[in-house]
């Protein structure tokens, strides 16, 4: 009945930022965190234009790195602006948390 | 030295393209058709490229693949990566038409003389100019508009394009035989237009080559990595 993948479309790309300003990190393993969290329809298909997007706001920075396994990886860490965004990420997020819970809660 | 920038990621690519599963190499194929320079300039179609091989390469390893995760909706993929990408450069989009327009006129202007003529003069109505220009603005809106809109649904829609452009080809032509008056002709001369549109050719190429260096030079091109 609930598109659940509409309701956490917006939060994603917060996610992503939050899962990027704690270690530098690749696509791969980014899907993998996600899953951990609880995201687990989420897929590298979902995840690749979101990071194309903060890549090209200069919220993240990428660089191409030799990996164990072969190919070459795309590695991602936050910019300075990706910080600020970050920030106002969470504190987006506390506000509409709480208006939600209110609702909920009927208080 | 602008020039090896796209054509070692070009190369680089190749050979990644050749190293995955067919199924993975059609994927990445057909989004990258989509990704005409109308909606994402070409350096940047080039890294994204480069990333979808390098995800195909990774899923590989673990066992899964591109098409496992993306699944069959192509078209929202491609639409979101356009959407959040830096869009078209409209100045590679005017040098790319620059460039078709008189390597298409190099063509066959030489041809006509060498081939049908024998001559570097020959008679011929003016409308002949029209014909070139039209055919070529229809390739390129066909190859660079038309055709991404549609490759990545299915069924019949896919080969919508192929029938546009061919539709939008015989109107051309038919309007052309319909206009053309043998008897108003005038004098061709291949050999002002062949040298001209061959310089115009190499400069437009020259120009293409510095912006696309500019565009990579923006997405700081060093740490590619690149071999």
């Amino acid at each position: 009945m609930i598109d659940r993948s509409q309701l956490m479309r917006g939060t994603l790309e917060g996610c992503i930022v939050k899962i990027i300003s704690m270690d530098e990190t690749y696509g791969y393993e980014i899907v993998s965190k996600l899953k951990i969290y609880g995201f687990e329809d989420v897929s590298e298909g979902t995840t690749y234009p979101i990071l194309v997007r903060l890549e090209n706001k200069d919220i993240i920075t990428a660089t191409y790195k030799e990996s164990p396994f072969g190919p070459k990886r795309k590695y991602y860490r936050l910019t300075e602006k990706g910080t600020m965004f970050l920030d106002e990420f969470v504190n987006l997020w506390d506000g509409v948390k709480d208006t939600v819970d209110k609702i909920l809660l009927g208080e | 030295m602008f020039e090896s920038i796209l054509t070692k990621l070009k190369s680089e690519n190749q050979i990644g393209l050749d190293n995955i599963n067919d199924q993975d190499r059609l994927i990445i194929k057909k989004v990258m058709r989509s990704l005409s320079f109308f909606r994402v300039n070409s350096f940047d179609s080039q890294i994204i490229q480069r990333d979808l091989i390098g995800m195909a390469q990774e899923l590989q390893i673990r066992n899964s693949s591109l098409s496992e995760n993306i699944g069959d909706d192509l078209k929202s993929f491609t639409a979101n990566i356009v959407e959040g990408s830096n869009g078209p450069c409209y100045r590679e989009i005017i040098l790319r038409f620059i460039l078709k327009l008189s390597g298409f006129f190099f063509i066959w202007f030489s041809a006509l003389s060498l081939l049908a003529y024998g001559s570097i003069r020959w008679e011929s109505n003016p409308i002949i100019f029209f014909y070139f220009t039209g055919t070529v603005l229809l390739s390129f809106v066909s190859e660079g508009l038309i055709e991404p809109l549609y490759i990545t649904e299915t069924g019949i829609k896919k080969n919508l394009h192929t029938i546009l452009s061919a539709i939008l080809f015989i109107a051309l032509t038919s309007m052309v035989l319909l206009i053309n008056d043998r008897s108003n002709t005038m004098q061709i001369n291949s050999g002002i237009i062949i040298p001209i549109s061959g310089v115009i050719y190499l400069i437009s190429t020259y120009l293409n080559n510095m912006n696309i260096y500019r565009l990579a030079k923006q997405r700081k091109y060093e740490s590619m990595n690149l071999e």
